[in-house]
């Protein structure tokens, strides 16, 4: 009500002022304070609706046009018709339903009806609910996923996917004529028989069928005589267009399918890795040097590549992606070997040792999409000669190992106490240094001008403190000098002397009459001689 | 996997001989050398080194014995203790293993032993174990007598050999025991062993679900 009173004071005041676009304000002022009021009355769903009919005319878009329109609190989406993706499967299992089973349109409502009251509602509360209703109903509530999953099956055996079909079928065609034939009646007969999978099936049975279906063209290639001409190259490649051809039909229907627990997982699992955000490469002791631009840019490739798994549909393409992902780890630590070896480090190839901790350091930034979804759907359906075998293999394993070692974390694992990891993981303490710059080139390419201005700070400094030194030693070189001189004229006092006249030989002086005068020459006779 | 592991005999390529393909694990302590061993062995005087192959955590290599081709498969492990907990899903389905130490290293042999045992307590039932004691060019830093770790080798039922990545001594020579002690399925019998394939397939499985994907 306060709200009311404060909306109907701002109106006045602003009706005051009489301008015309303060007037417009005013009229949306007071249609946002009519809304609160409204919707202390409960009668949100309306108002909302007629609102966003309105929308639509102004170009900007209000974060409210992003929100479910359910009002959960969620985002939608349009793929999902506006919904958030539970409010969606939960509209569309009603609607699956609706037309079937009466009482099990009841309960949905009501527990869309519950979540309405209670928009606050954290998702959790509605999956537990969710939970606990699959739980007293399960035959139910599979049926419905059923339904709604082989809906799409014959929806996409016959809408689209002709392409995919007739690349399927140009593949056989290139093989002989009985193979040809009996693959696509084997192939035929497993998609009927996968349709028509008892409804309360789970999505282990559907693993289970494919898996199955796999081991028995394998089994019958090995036997049946009309494959003893192919190549041992040509049967795997016959193995690998049947599982593309059946994982582009089936990805729909069993990527993170409704009666599993893959989209909790996801979403347990993002939260553990935003939560762990702070754990930096020395932590994780993975001997690569990150300041190195190249690694860098090594490491984020590695990451563009693992987020891409998810928009992967073959598990052949899913693998191929977390295999360019390693590879691109790989390259960071040939880059950071080879400048260490130019300093004279020793040379090495990196190994598992090393490996490791920097894929579990890619995973923890990427946060890969949908990472749990994505490792059941390559576990559940993938051929299991690609699991076990291979790069691809390796890889996945590898990655594996990665999630289960950061779902199980603890303080031990990075060696730090308890103290730590808690204060860590609360936010009292945050990661300092360079790991906190790995979130975009931007902050990066700020840190390391940061670093760089102090850096020159820090020599500009230096120089200001040397050339102020050198001006005190100058100076006091000047006193002590001049100091010096003093005492020096001091002990020997500069007297002028009166000034001698010049002695002129040429002159014609007096001579001085006490001189003997000159020798005179004597003539000498030749006779004395 | 053990379906794709030994090829099928077919009319058209029995000339050729069988192919077999194994997937090999490597345990062992951070810094006992295992990849170095792995490389030698693949970089080696056997065959060209790949240039596809990416770092030394996956290699590949094949040796040719008798008749029959063996390709290994080989998976390094993170030796640092804070992921042994993760060993088992590298090991599964693994038909072979190589538990390196470093002789100069008792810690690395004690460690090495305790693989030994989990390998023998978890891994596959029919799983070849080496035990390689590496660094055998340090000798007189030796902390590891060879009769000790013979003696627990022959009581384990193990390949046992002092192995030198850097000298290259014994590297070859444990490789090609490990692919000679390998069971060469004979085509011809291969209808039940296939089976025990499936099942372990399936086990595996189950074991990702609830090491990586389960729990929750």
């Amino acid at each position: 009500m306060s709200l009311h009173i404060v909306g109907g004071l701002l109106i006045k005041r602003f009706g005051k002022t009489g301008i015309r676009s303060v007037n417009l304000l005013r009229f949306r002022l007071a249609q946002e304070f009519l809304l609160c009021f409204i919707l202390t009355k409960n009668t949100f769903g309306k108002i909302i609706n007629k609102t966003m009919s309105k929308k639509p005319s102004r170009f900007h878009v209000d974060e409210s046009d992003l929100w479910c329109k359910n009002q959960c609190g969620f985002y939608g989406n349009t793929a999902w018709k506006g919904y958030c993706s539970v409010c969606y499967k939960s509209l569309t299992n009603r609607q699956q339903s609706s037309s079937h089973r009466v009482h099990q349109h009841a309960s949905v409502e009501k527990a869309v009806s519950q979540r309405q009251a209670t928009p606050e509602l954290s998702y959790s509360k509605f999956a537990d609910k969710r939970r606990q209703q699959s739980k007293t109903n399960p035959v139910k509530s599979l049926f419905k996923s059923t339904k709604k999953d082989k809906s799409e099956v014959d929806k996409t055996s016959s809408k689209g996917h002709h392409h995919l079909k007739s690349e399927f079928g140009a593949f056989l065609e290139s093989l002989s004529r009985p193979i040809y034939e009996d693959i696509s009646k084997r192939v035929q007969n497993f998609l009927s028989k996968f349709k028509l999978l008892p409804v309360n099936s789970t999505v282990e049975t559907w693993s289970d069928a494919v898996q199955d279906f796999y081991q028995i063209i394998t089994e019958h290639i090995n036997v049946d005589p009309i494959y003893q001409t192919l190549e041992e190259t040509a049967v795997e490649n016959l193995q690998d267009q049947l599982e593309m051809y059946l994982m582009n039909r089936l990805y729909n229907v069993v990527f993170c399918p409704p009666n599993s627990n893959d989209e909790q997982e996801d979403l347990s699992l993002q939260k553990r890795i935003r939560s762990l955000h702070w754990v930096t490469i020395q932590q994780l002791e993975a001997n690569v040097n990150d300041q190195d631009i190249g690694v860098r840019i090594a490491l984020d490739k590695s990451i563009a590549d693992i987020i891409e798994l998810d928009t992967k549909t073959l598990p052949k393409d899913k693998l191929a992606c977390i295999v360019e992902s390693s590879r691109k780890i790989f390259d960071a630590f040939r880059l950071s070997n080879e400048k260490s070896e130019v300093d004279g480090g020793p040379q090495s190839v990196a190994s598992a040792d090393d490996f490791l901790p920097l894929f579990i350091f890619i995973i923890l930034k990427a946060n890969p999409p949908r990472l749990k979804s994505n490792i059941n759907y390559i576990t559940r359906f993938a051929s299991p000669s690609r699991l076990n075998s291979g790069e691809g293999g390796y890889f996945f394993t590898n990655m594996c190992c990665v999630v289960d070692f950061i779902e199980k974390l603890n303080a031990e694992s990075l060696n730090l106490s308890e103290e730590e990891f808690d204060s860590y993981m609360s936010g009292r303490t945050t990661a300092e240094g360079v790991n906190t710059v790995y979130v975009c080139d931007g902050l990066r390419l700020i840190h390391e001008n940061n670093g760089m201005i102090r850096r020159l700070k820090e020599r500009q400094e230096k120089y200001a403190n040397s050339v102020l030194n050198l001006e005190h030693k100058l100076s006091e070189f000047r006193e002590q000098f001049d100091e010096q001189i003093n005492q020096l004229v001091l002990r020997a006092p500069l007297t002028l002397k009166p000034k001698r006249g010049k002695a002129d030989i040429d002159l014609d002086h007096d001579i001085p009459h006490s001189l003997p005068s000159p020798i005179l020459p004597q003539q000498i006779s030749n006779s004395q001689i | 996997m053990a379906a794709r592991g030994a090829s099928v005999q077919r009319p058209n390529g029995a000339s050729q001989g069988k192919i077999c393909q194994f997937k090999l694990v490597l345990l062992g302590e951070s810094a006992v050398g295992k990849s170095s061993l792995v490389l030698r062995f693949v970089k080696g005087q056997f065959h060209e080194y790949q240039e596809s192959t990416i770092g030394a955590a996956f290699l590949t290599q094949t040796v040719c014995l008798d008749d029959t081709t063996v390709k290994f498969e080989i998976w390094d492990t993170a030796g640092q203790e804070r992921y042994h907990s993760l060993a088992p899903m590298y090991y599964r389905g693994a038909q072979a293993a190589i538990i390196v130490y470093d002789i100069t290293n008792q810690d690395t042999f004690n460690r090495a032993k305790s693989w030994v045992k989990e390998l023998q307590r978890q891994a596959n039932p029919n799983i070849v174990i080496a035990l390689s004691g590496n660094k055998a060019d340090l000798a007189n830093k030796r902390m590891v007598e060879y009769e000790e770790a013979q003696a627990y080798a022959e009581e384990n039922g193990l390949l046992f050999m002092e192995t030198s990545a850097k000298t290259a001594m014994n590297v070859n020579d444990i490789f090609l025991a490990i692919a000679k002690k390998l069971p060469k399925t004979d085509p011809g019998a291969r209808g039940p062993q296939q089976g025990a394939g499936t099942v372990q397939v399936n086990e595996s499985q189950g074991g990702q679900k609830s090491g990586c994907c389960g729990g929750k």
